[in-house]
């Protein structure tokens, strides 16, 4: 047996056992996760600046306080969130229980991604967790020394026969994906993506599939450019543009092109000093194969702002390029690295066809004072998701659900979305052996009659929530009357 | 015309913007009902021919639901179409956020045979109530209805964004190399497995509505008349063919002649003497199936019927017993007229025996404990569990209808159908305005923003709750001055009236 089936039958066995179901275990699961983040933070730090260059701030500010944030909510909301669901009734279920059951699904394969580490492959375990699941955790090997600490630490702070960590490259991945989960959530490319589902389509195995794209970025010409500017570097540049929801690329209006270069110049240097390789906030690019891969991508562009790299240091400039053409290289593929592409358009028509002709991304970005002009935006295009006038900032809004569409993904999380999509909501609905007699009209002899009292049963869907706030108002202006008229 | 032009032409159909409008969503919907309630006698003339259904049959079991779904989807499309606003934070305050529900684009359907309206014309209406353009593969094995599917639908329908695609494996294999948004398929895992696979090529999501054997475990101190009556119902319609039958039973052995004489008594009463004559019977759907079907009783004891003829492919209702786990019967979804006992010591060895296989799409106990029934559901998982009937779940709109594991992923009926065939886009709309709070997220980066930063992020405000309490609040002030203007003894009972409405407990 290799070592990643050892890992999911012991999964799988200790999922058995029942003991990752009862809500104080999940509960006490999810606060020792926590105190890992609490006590760790030197630990996580030291491996991230190893990884990505990420600055002792950056990775609190950018993956862990996140992920605390999601443990206390929850932690503050598991009951409610297990709890059964009531359905509303009508004439036919009157005296019946109806409800949706949350319950945990089994083993869940959770692959993580390498940007933000921390961030994509402990956010699903936490609601994987929560709905009472068992975990296999597969770090990214991109980011070795995180991988090692995960590895290391976990074991530590949470169950390590439900939540074992399994490393690995791609022989290690390829093998788990040989394994039966009931739950498979992966975060990456949409390559790799494809040949996960693939594999888990062999077991009938659900999928989560956080992918990426090209997310457009579109600058009205009468909004406020500074501010829309400065929103747009932090969102491109933090992490080195290696962010799957970093603004790809932006079209504007070839009247504002200039500007906009100053503006992102500006907020570079305040961001990042005159000279961003020695600032300790800017990142690197994650290896020399992603390295050359971004640097290849400023063939045949013009250099507004940036430009150079050392590949010694996997070190590329915070880049603008400017009057980029849509056949030019760096629009083939996501970039995922720091060079942001401007390319003009001369009109909100020319700009929505040139999004609609492209794959889905996972963000749409609109940045504009025209409320009417967003709203044509997206009624007009589709993506994961849209936020007009900031950038990256959708993530950390737990209530919204947090995915792609198309070639950017299925399935979203968050908050109580990732309990959701990790758990089975079973329809229960429980009768009582009693009042046989309406049974009548179903059985057989069936006949135009039995037809006729049935058809009015089942289309007659009475809304008793409605008739229940009625008859309350009706209380009350009893009441109120009667009040009045003593007075 | 070519499987991939029939999909190009839908998705340009799509793409001219034209399903998107709600006024014209809802003028399909009305359209497939009034198909529904003007061509009747052809699709029961056509439900005949495939599986022997009576009129009537057809119209309980498959038409009045598709009515009440349509009626559903019309009278709630602006409601499930609308933007749906998201509890607000402390971040977000000052924003618009929502979930704006929008439509895929072109949808597969892969329709089954034994409720082909049902199963293919449901999804079909959820497609269309969120806005897509759909392809329909009805099953080719229910041929006299798929033929009147290709007939009547484009009569009633666009048909260029809701074209009906009718053939064989090949004609399906040939779609699933096609690009769509969505697929959602009726079956067996073992069709399901080759639809994921196809629909991963492109990253489509799916919805696979399989099957499975649907446990029915009969505690023995529940009322056995009315349970056997309901479980003979709910076996025996369609001749067994219904995904969410119940497969076979499980029971203490002191109960099992008591059970085995309700079910005949049913069955008589159901389907006569000679259920071979009675036209409220039907009819295995092809020579395959009854082949398959009869050789499960191979090994078993026949306690009740066990007639077969092949020529009609006719089998009568029959109940088995001497079961094992390792018995024929056992080792497949039965998906006939046959009905296996497997006797048990009690509820451990049921739920034993029950989790030792595949996740059903149906779970049935039948039970007078609450208590007993809570810890079925605790210790076991299927797509649905329903305690003291058979099939009734699926009629329930609001009941998410859909398998886990082996039976299947996703879900759908009424809502959960629209909501299934949408893309819910999450929508943050923030202003240019208030620049200054960013700052703590600029860097440089240092350990007073991080401290700020952490504030915001971590204090989980509940801003909806903050309001409501100052709501109440409000009117209880409101209220009390009014009243002890005039009357200070009425003040207290009022108090306590509005509070208790609020939810608070004085």
């Amino acid at each position: 047996m290799s070592r990643e089936q050892k890992a999911v039958d012991r999964a799988r066995k200790a999922f058995s056992t029942g003991r990752s179901k009862p809500l104080e275990y999940r509960l006490q699961q999810l606060k020792s996760l926590r105190r890992l983040f609490v006590e760790r933070q030197k630990d996580i730090a030291d491996a991230m600046m190893k990884d990505l260059r990420k600055s002792e701030f950056s990775t609190p500010l950018y993956e862990t306080m996140g992920l605390e944030g999601e443990i206390d909510l929850a932690v503050s909301h598991l009951k409610e969130w297990a709890a059964p669901r009531p359905v509303a009734k009508n004439l036919m279920t009157i005296s019946d229980q109806v409800y949706v059951q949350p319950e945990p699904l089994g083993v869940v394969l959770i692959i993580g991604a390498w940007n933000y580490p921390w961030a994509v492959t402990i956010q699903p375990l936490i609601g994987a967790m929560a709905a009472g699941n068992a975990a296999v955790v597969k770090p990214s090997e991109v980011s070795a020394h995180t991988a090692k600490v995960m590895e290391e630490l976990l074991p530590l702070y949470v169950d390590k026969e439900l939540y074992p960590v399994v490393t690995g490259g791609v022989a290690e991945t390829q093998e788990l994906l040989k394994q039966r989960f009931d739950h498979i959530f992966y975060t990456g490319n949409s390559v790799v993506g494809k040949v996960v589902m693939e594999a888990a389509s062999r077991h009938l195995t659900p999928v989560t599939l956080e992918l990426g794209g090209k997310s457009p970025c579109y600058i009205d010409k009468n909004c406020n450019i500074s501010i829309a500017c400065r929103r747009i570097a932090w969102g491109k540049f933090t992490n080195c543009g290696q962010t799957c929801i970093a603004p790809d690329y932006i079209l504007c209006d070839p009247s504002i092109q200039d500007l906009v270069v100053e503006e992102i110049r500006q907020n570079v240097k305040e961001f990042y000093t005159e000279n961003p390789k020695t600032c300790p906030d800017y990142g690197r690019i994650v290896n020399q194969r992603h390295y050359r891969r971004v640097m290849s991508m400023l063939d045949g562009c013009t250099v507004a702002v940036g430009g150079d790299g050392d590949e010694s240091d996997c070190y590329i400039a915070p880049t603008v390029l400017c009057d980029v053409k849509p056949d030019a290289k760096v629009m083939q593929e996501e970039i995922f690295g720091p060079l942001l592409p401007i390319l003009t358009v001369g009109s909100v028509d020319k700009a929505i066809d040139f999004i609609n002709q492209r794959e889905k991304p996972l963000a749409l970005y609109i940045y504009s004072h025209d409320s009417k002009l967003i709203k044509r935006f997206i009624s007009e295009t589709s993506s994961g998701g849209v936020v007009a006038n900031d950038c990256l900032v959708q993530f950390s809004v737990s209530a919204l659900p947090f995915g792609g569409v198309g070639n950017s993904g299925m399935g979203a999380y968050h908050g109580k979305h990732t309990f959701d999509q990790l758990s089975h909501l079973r329809g229960c609905l429980i009768k009582q052996l009693k009042m046989e007699g309406v049974n009548k009209l179903r059985y057989p002899p069936h006949t135009a009659k039995k037809l006729g009292w049935a058809r009015f049963l089942i289309l007659k869907q009475v809304d008793l929530g409605q008739m229940k706030r009625l008859a309350m108002l009706a209380i009350f202006a009893v009441i109120a009357a009667a009040v009045y008229q003593r007075t | 015309m070519h499987h991939s032009n029939v999909v190009a032409r839908a998705r340009k159909a799509f793409l001219t913007g034209r399903s998107k409008a709600l006024s014209y969503r809802l003028s399909q919907l009305k359209g497939l009902r009034r198909l529904i309630t003007e061509k009747q006698r052809d699709i029961a003339d056509a439900l005949r021919k495939d599986l022997h259904k009576s009129e009537n049959a057809t119209q309980l079991y498959e038409m009045i639901g598709l009515e009440g779904e349509i009626d559903l989807a019309v009278s709630h499309l602006s409601e499930w179409a609308a933007p749906r606003p998201v509890e607000q934070s402390l971040l977000t305050v000052a924003d618009e956020v929502y979930i704006q529900p929008e439509p895929l684009g072109v949808v597969l359907i892969i329709g089954a045979w034994n409720y082909p309206w049902a199963v293919t014309v449901q999804p079909l209406i959820g497609a269309i109530a969120a806005g897509n353009a759909a392809v329909i593969k009805p099953s080719e094995v229910s041929s006299h209805t798929s033929k009147v599917m290709e007939e009547l639908l484009p009569l009633y329908l666009d048909k260029e964004l809701f074209p009906v695609v009718t053939g064989g494996v090949v004609q399906t294999q040939e779609l699933l190399k096609q690009r769509f948004d969505h697929i959602f398929y009726t079956g067996n895992s073992t069709v399901g497995k080759v639809v994921m696979e196809a629909a991963a090529r492109h990253l489509t999501p799916v919805t696979l509505e399989l099957g499975g054997k649907s446990p029915c475990y009969i505690d023995k101190d529940c009322d056995l008349s009315v349970a056997c009556r309901r479980i003979t119902w709910g076996k025996y319609v369609n001749c067994g063919q219904t995904c969410i039958a119940p497969d076979y039973i499980l029971c203490e052995p002191s109960i099992q002649d008591k059970v085995v004489k309700e079910i005949r008594k049913c069955i008589k009463e159901f389907y006569t003497d000679d259920p071979k004559t009675c036209p409220d019977y039907s009819r295995i759907v092809s020579l395959r199936h009854f082949r398959r079907i009869v050789a499960l009783m191979e090994g078993s004891s026949v306690a009740i019927g066990g007639e077969t003829d092949e020529a009609q492919c006719y089998i009568a209702p029959t109940v088995l017993t001497e079961v094992t786990s390792e018995s024929k019967v056992m080792q497949e979804e039965i998906f006939g007229p046959l009905l296996p006992i497997i006797p048990i010591s009690g509820t451990d060895e049921a739920i034993e025996f029950i989790n030792k296989r595949e996740k059903p799409l149906a779970l049935y106990v039948f039970s007078s404990s609450d208590k007993m029934i809570k810890r079925m559901i605790a210790d076991t998982s299927s797509g649905a569990l329903l305690a003291n009937d058979c099939l009734v779940h699926y009629t329930l709109s609001d009941l998410p209808f859909g398998g886990v594991g082996s039976s299947g992923m996703g879900h759908y009926h009424g809502r959960y159908t629209f909501d299934q065939l949408s893309h819910l886009r999450s929508c943050l709309i923030k202003k240019l305005r208030m620049e200054r709070v960013n700052q703590v997220r600029y860097p440089p980066h240092t350990a007073q923003k991080l401290r700020w930063a952490r504030l915001f992020l971590l204090k989980r405000v509940d801003v909806g709750q903050w309001r409501r309490a100052a709501q109440a609040v409000a009117l209880v002030t409101l209220a009390a001055y009014v009243v002890q203007v005039r009357r200070p003894e009425r003040f207290t009972s009022i108090l306590y009236c509005t509070s208790y409405t609020f939810g608070f407990n004085v």
